[in-house]
């Protein structure tokens, strides 16, 4: 179960190490890559309006003259990272409130699952949509509502499992040592389950792109003139007709980086799943 | 007759617990009013086949149960119904050994760091001296030091159990409660386990609760014997007098000295279905008379310090007696 | 002696893991007499469980299986394809796990199972019963001591205990008419009083079918209640075999001595200390040179660290791995 196993086994199995080469590569694309584009995402060319892909762009120009490439770099690094931070946010208040209130159960369980099930009851992107017109529009709102969106997943995961860990007599045993219950469940319970909550973040990381560029794409997320794959990809519908490789490319940059981060999840679930390791190794 | 409480190092007193049971809405009466001592420097023994409460009864007495009611009295002060706060000071007093080996250790935790949380959590030794306490307890169960930075999924049921021991001595408890804690061990490592125990508890001098389903690893380890049915405690006396003289008919059957009068009746439904008015054991009993339908029948002590909860043991409990069977007592 | 029903010679068998073979089985050499019960007594990792699941060809498909010889009622095994072997574990051969709950389609009632046993038994012996198969079911569940056999008939698996299930199963056994039984732990996660009626049994089965039944446990006390003879397993080899009386009255193996002695004493409520048997099984991958148990044994001299023993035969089909035994009796 350490960690050296768990390196060592993704490189064996080769969807996951599929799924992690293409996260790294678009890891380096989007902060080295980006930094070594002789563009800049906001330089407008104003002879070279939708040209198609070229040398000098490969993935072409916008309706600025603005170099597709840099700015889906750009935009990416900006849909990464907002992503990132809701699901960092997500996954440590959801595990914590499904811990928490799975070891204490009695009424604190039932209001905070209960508050988790009403955020489950909203189709994700409607939920997602409420909460930008509630909170306003801007970055930091955008992370607040991804991360309410996913949340409840994580408080779901983290309670089942402290359900079930709970009972373990190793945790009884640190019961017995006195140890208060904050200390046992950062301790001895979450990181027992580390793993599918790493399944869960990398599949979370792909669903809060997804979201961000929705989000961006109608309008009410990233502001232009900030690039984000979403609102990229709504200046390149606007002019699909004249200059379909805005839309295509930015398309095609979100579907290869969803595919990597999902691909890297189920790996890690593979791995990570006893009884299929079992298969493997008796 | 009820044993003074100054004797006793944990006195339990008419302790019940039950859980919500299925369907929903019934409750499923775990231990009904168990009362019993535990005195200090003895083992004593707890037996009962699976379902009679045994394993419930000892995490009650630890306190990782909240009981329905009753009284769990340590050190004068009752405990039952304490919330996590106010045990801990409880806490380094009562320790536990569990079934399952693996299972009582964090997979992701060295040897040595299972057994420093104990010593740096109730503050019995400063980070320095970790190593060296760490060292004298692996040595004290017979294991070598340098098990110290081995994972426990390196080390075998035998040897883990042993660390077990080991964790639950740091604190010094005055009551360790080990759960069927040889049952899923080798047969060649468990002899050394159960000598560790008996060494352990002679040269320490602290209060065992063995729970076992194994009559025979409880005579050779236990000075008392307690014998659960369904969560009432019917038989309570020394080790050798329970194993010699058995007073209860249930007792009878378990060690097979009813056997041969019991060989066709070996219906196990029968056996299963539990009496709900009266004694517990009615239904399976080929000694049951009409009172023992009637009225629940309490420990009483029929011998010095042996306790059995039946109301006909009276009639076998003197010497020579012999039981006999309901119908020939009606007639 | 001459009506032997399984004769293997150096079975071993391992697993595949990581590109290595892991060896458990180390060359076991058994036979089975018609109509006897043989105990198998091992700790986990002995080996007794493989053992057992390659004589009926049960290992997954990452065991390594492999013997000189291995024959069942003049057929022999290691020849059979998969499709024969198939047939006579419907038919001749049968297999008792330690979890009866697996053994049952958790769908299908418990006369569903039996109703199927009949079906298949009847094929194999090319016989047609005139007796509708519910009062068949009914009889013979009667025959394993549950009385309300009617009602079971219609239970699925869920709705029974694990002694009922493991009855049940017994039943579905005597059903079949096997000529051979494999049980591996089947009473250990029983209580105690269920244990032993469910032990009563299985000699009644062995009694009504004549069937031969290799009885897999780690329990002394049990082998030693039901078994004509028992074999010792260590380590993937077998240390000592011979007849129940010879082997609890005489043992000559140093680690049968070690567990005789503690479950005698155990048994006899002797009080003072047991006799304890230091270390640990052997890792696999880390086998001593010599003697496999010469590690653990303190009656180990120099010729057990180097050489390892090869069974030395005794009187009644007795044979055991060790050089004292062999020592023992030379001079004589």
């Amino acid at each position: 179960m350490n960690s050296k196993f768990q390196i060592g086994a993704i490189l064996r199995n080769r969807l996951a190490l599929a799924g992690l080469a293409i996260t790294v590569v678009v890891i380096l694309a989007i902060t080295l890559g980006a930094a070594l584009m002789p563009h800049s995402e906001e330089d407008m060319d104003f002879v070279n309006l939708l040209m198609p892909p070229s040398l000098e762009h490969p993935f072409g120009t916008d309706a600025f003259g603005r170099d597709v490439l840099t700015r889906v770099l750009i935009g990416g690094r900006m849909s990464l990272m907002i992503s990132l931070s809701a699901i960092a946010l997500a996954s440590v208040v959801g595990t914590m409130m499904g811990s928490l209130s799975a070891y204490h159960g009695g009424w604190t369980d039932a209001v905070l699952m209960r508050f988790s099930d009403l955020l489950f009851a909203f189709p994700s992107f409607v939920l997602a949509l409420f909460l930008m017109v509630v909170l306003g529009f801007g970055t930091p709102n955008i992370i607040l509502a991804i991360a309410l969106v996913y949340l409840p997943i994580f408080a779901r995961i983290a309670r089942n499992m402290t359900m079930l860990i709970k009972e373990e007599p190793y945790v009884q045993a640190a019961r017995l040592m006195g140890r208060r219950p904050l200390s046992i469940i950062v301790g001895e319970i979450i990181p027992n389950f580390s793993a599918p909550l790493l399944v869960q973040a990398s599949i979370g990381v792909a669903f809060g792109i997804i979201l961000e560029a929705g989000l961006s794409f109608i309008g009410l997320g990233v502001q232009p003139p900030t690039p984000s794959l979403g609102s990229i990809m709504a200046d390149g519908r606007e002019y699909f007709s004249r200059g379909p490789w805005v839309l295509t490319f930015s398309g095609l940059a979100i579907s290869f980086a969803l595919l990597g981060l999902n691909l890297l999840g189920d790996g890690i679930r593979d791995l990570t799943d006893p009884r299929l390791r079992e298969r493997a190794a008796p | 007759m009820k044993p003074t409480p100054s004797a006793a190092l944990v006195a339990i007193r008419d302790l019940s617990l039950s859980f919500p049971g299925k369907p929903a809405g019934t409750w499923f009466k775990a231990l009904d009013e168990v009362s019993l001592d535990i005195r200090p420097r003895e083992i004593l023994g707890l037996v009962g086949e699976s379902g009679s409460g045994k394993t419930t009864l000892g995490k009650a007495i630890l306190r990782l149960h909240r009981p329905s009611s009753g009284s769990i009295t340590i050190d004068g002060r009752d405990i039952a119904q304490l919330g996590e706060r106010q045990l801990k000071p409880f806490r380094r007093d009562l320790q536990m050994i569990f079934q399952d080996p693996a299972a009582s250790f964090n997979p992701r935790r060295t040897i040595g760091q299972a057994l420093s949380q104990p010593l740096l959590t109730q503050r019995l030794a400063r980070r320095a001296e970790l190593p060296e306490r760490i060292e004298t307890l692996l040595r004290r169960v017979g294991l070598p030091a340098r098990f110290s930075s081995s994972f426990p999924h390196e080390l075998s049921g035998g040897q883990l159990q042993r660390v077990a021991i080991a964790r639950a001595l740091a604190l010094a408890p005055a009551l360790i409660v080990a759960d069927e804690a040889v049952s899923k061990l080798d047969v060649s490592v468990r002899a050394g386990v159960l000598n560790l125990f008996k060494d352990i508890q002679a040269e320490t001098g602290l209060s065992m609760l063995f729970i076992t389903h194994d009559l025979e690893v409880a005579r050779f380890l236990c000075h008392r014997i307690g014998v659960l049915y369904h969560g009432r405690l019917v038989e309570i006396g020394p080790a050798a007098e329970v194993f010699s003289r058995p007073l209860h008919p249930y007792t009878k059957l378990l060690l097979g000295t009813l056997d041969a009068a019991d060989d066709d009746s070996g219906d196990i439904r029968r056996m299963q279905s539990v009496s709900n008015s009266g004694c517990r054991y009615l239904n399976t009993c080929p000694l049951a008379i009409d009172l023992c339908r009637e009225r629940r029948p309490e420990l009483e002590a029929l011998r010095t310090g042996h306790l059995v909860a039946c109301h006909r043991a009276g009639e076998w409990a003197a010497p020579g007696a012999v039981p006999r069977r309901a119908e020939q007592t009606s007639a | 002696m001459s009506d032997v029903l399984v004769d293997i010679r150096q079975l071993t068998a391992g697993f595949r893991s990581q590109g290595r073979t892991l060896g458990i089985v180390r060359g076991v050499d058994l036979t089975i007499e018609r109509g006897e019960v043989l105990g198998i007594i091992g700790e986990s990792g002995s080996g007794k469980t493989v053992t057992g699941l390659a004589l009926l060809r049960l290992l997954p498909e990452n065991a390594e299986v492999q013997a000189e010889r291995m024959v069942f009622d003049g057929q022999d095994l290691l020849t059979l394809d998969d499709d024969g072997f198939g047939a006579l574990r419907g038919a001749r051969l049968a297999m008792i796990f330690q979890d009866p709950v697996a053994s049952f389609n958790p769908a299908k009632r418990i006369g569903w199972h039996l109703h199927t046993i009949f079906t298949r038994a009847d094929e194999a012996k090319a016989r047609s019963v005139a007796t509708p198969w519910r009062e068949r079911a009914r009889a013979i569940l009667h025959d394993v001591g549950i009385t309300r056999a009617e009602e079971t008939i219609d239970l699925f698996p869920h709705q029974l205990s694990g002694g009922m299930l493991q009855r049940v199963l017994i039943a579905l056994i005597l059903a079949l008419e096997p000529d051979l039984i494999v049980a591996d732990e089947p009473t250990t996660n029983l209580d105690k009083l269920v244990e032993r009626q469910v032990l009563r049994l299985f000699r009644d089965l062995q009694r009504r079918l004549s069937a031969a039944i290799v009885f897999i446990t780690h329990d002394m006390a049990t082998a030693a209640s039901l078994c004509d003879r028992i074999a010792v397993m260590y380590a993937g080899q077998i240390v000592e075999i011979g007849r129940t009386r010879d082997v609890f009255e005489a043992p000559s193996h140093p680690y049968t001595q070690g567990l005789v002695r503690t479950s005698l004493a155990l048994a006899r409520g002797e009080g003072g200390r047991l006799a304890e048997i230091a270390g640990e099984l052997p890792n696999p991958s880390q086998l001593p040179p010599g003697c496999l148990f010469e590690p653990r044994c303190d009656k180990a001299f120099g010729r057990c660290r180097v050489e390892r023993p090869e069974p030395f035969p005794g009187r009644h089909g007795r044979a055991v791995r060790c050089f004292l035994a062999e020592m023992e009796q030379e001079p004589s």
